[in-house]
């Protein structure tokens, strides 16, 4: 029913990428095809009590006139988004992601230095950087080779928390060179 | 504490791992059959999307870390990875200066009927010399039609990202 997007040298898989809660599908521009697709979807929900919810979905063109598009978004009743969009919190674009796409990563860290407690001692902040900080941007890093900027921007915050804690405007000194402190345990940091 | 730079990377070189040793998986088969289907080879020049150029930047990085053993010789590089114990660049680097192509691939050195058509002649008396060792050394490759293996220097066939950070 539904016809193969991608030429037959991708493989004879149809396109969908689905993991935990987020579906990914490529489908041609074509009403009819996405007559279909709801269609499927509709019976899927009506089968198994699953509904897709179309507000939350959005709608991706990939060389579709705007005016196609708005009505191919009518049939399904979803949004229209535009490329880069974030698919499992990755940005997802045919560009290079810039700096400001790892804004929503920057402002994790943000958050959770304002919100490291001040009692903890110099070990529990360590601790802490080590568990925290830096584990949170090991997602992106897995697909991504993160721009220098954003790199420098995070260890700003690791070098305030370790060293200064969540007072923001605190201009205690650091005790340790950073080259000494990132060396491997190995080499004795 | 990590140092994310390096993290990256070795998050990164995973990727490279897979496409070296030709998994079969999906975004693999792409990048082989789009980008090197020619004789291109993976590393000496700059192509593709913005995603597998940044990963290109990793490529010696990752020929450090990896040694090849030669299955149909399509991913090894004749002159610059180490499928001789050693690599030939370095070991007979007169040679070296009179090759015609410094990015062969072995495969593409299989298809000539004899070795001695990958050099411009004449050779000097040197060169010659280091030709005989090398082509002695080339009558005992074996050869199939399974794809290359890159071995990890820590002799496994996984990467991990761990055992690179801590190196």
């Amino acid at each position: 029913m539904l016809k193969l997007p991608l030429p037959e040298n991708c493989g004879q898989d149809f396109p969908i990428v689905q993991y935990a809660d987020d579906t990914l599908l490529i489908l041609e521009a074509c009403p009819r095809q996405l007559f279909f697709l709801r269609a499927v979807l509709n019976s899927f929900a009506f089968s198994t009590g699953l509904k897709v919810n179309y507000n939350k979905s959005s709608m991706y063109p990939i060389n579709v006139s705007p005016a196609k598009m708005a009505i191919l978004a009518g049939t399904l009743n979803c949004q229209i988004g535009s490329m880069p969009f974030t698919y499992l919190g990755t940005p997802l674009g045919l560009s290079k992601p810039k700096i400001r796409h790892f804004l929503p990563l920057i402002q994790r860290i943000q958050k959770r230095l304002s919100c490291t407690s001040a009692l903890l001692s110099q070990a529990g902040r360590l601790e802490l950087v080590n568990s925290v900080f830096s584990a949170l941007p090991t997602f992106l890093m897995c697909t991504l080779k993160i721009p220098v900027t954003t790199i420098k921007k995070i260890d700003s915050y690791r070098k305030h928390c370790l060293w200064r804690g969540n007072d923001v405007n605190s201009k205690k000194p650091a005790l340790a060179a950073w080259s000494m402190i990132t060396q491997t345990k190995k080499m004795g940091a | 504490m990590v140092r994310l730079e390096t993290h990256n990377k070795a998050l990164l070189l995973k990727f490279l791992h897979k496409f070296f040793n030709n998994h079969d998986i999906p975004w693999v088969n792409l990048v082989w059959s789009n980008y090197y289907r020619t004789a291109r080879m993976p590393g000496c020049s700059k192509i593709g999307s913005f995603w597998w150029k940044s990963l290109l930047t990793f490529v010696q990085d990752y020929k450090g870390l990896a040694a090849p053993k030669i299955g149909d010789g399509r991913t090894i590089l004749f002159w610059e990875d180490m499928w001789n114990s050693g690599i030939p660049a370095n070991q007979f680097p007169e040679l070296f200066s009179f090759a015609r192509n410094s990015k062969l691939s072995i495969k593409e050195a299989l298809q000539k009927e004899q070795l001695i058509e990958i050099f411009q002649l004449p050779l000097s008396v040197q060169a010659h010399e280091q030709f005989l060792d090398l082509d002695a050394t080339w009558g005992q490759i074996m050869v199939n039609n399974t794809n290359d293996t890159w071995k990890l220097i820590w002799g496994a066939d996984i990467f991990s990202t761990k055992k690179h950070i801590s190196i």
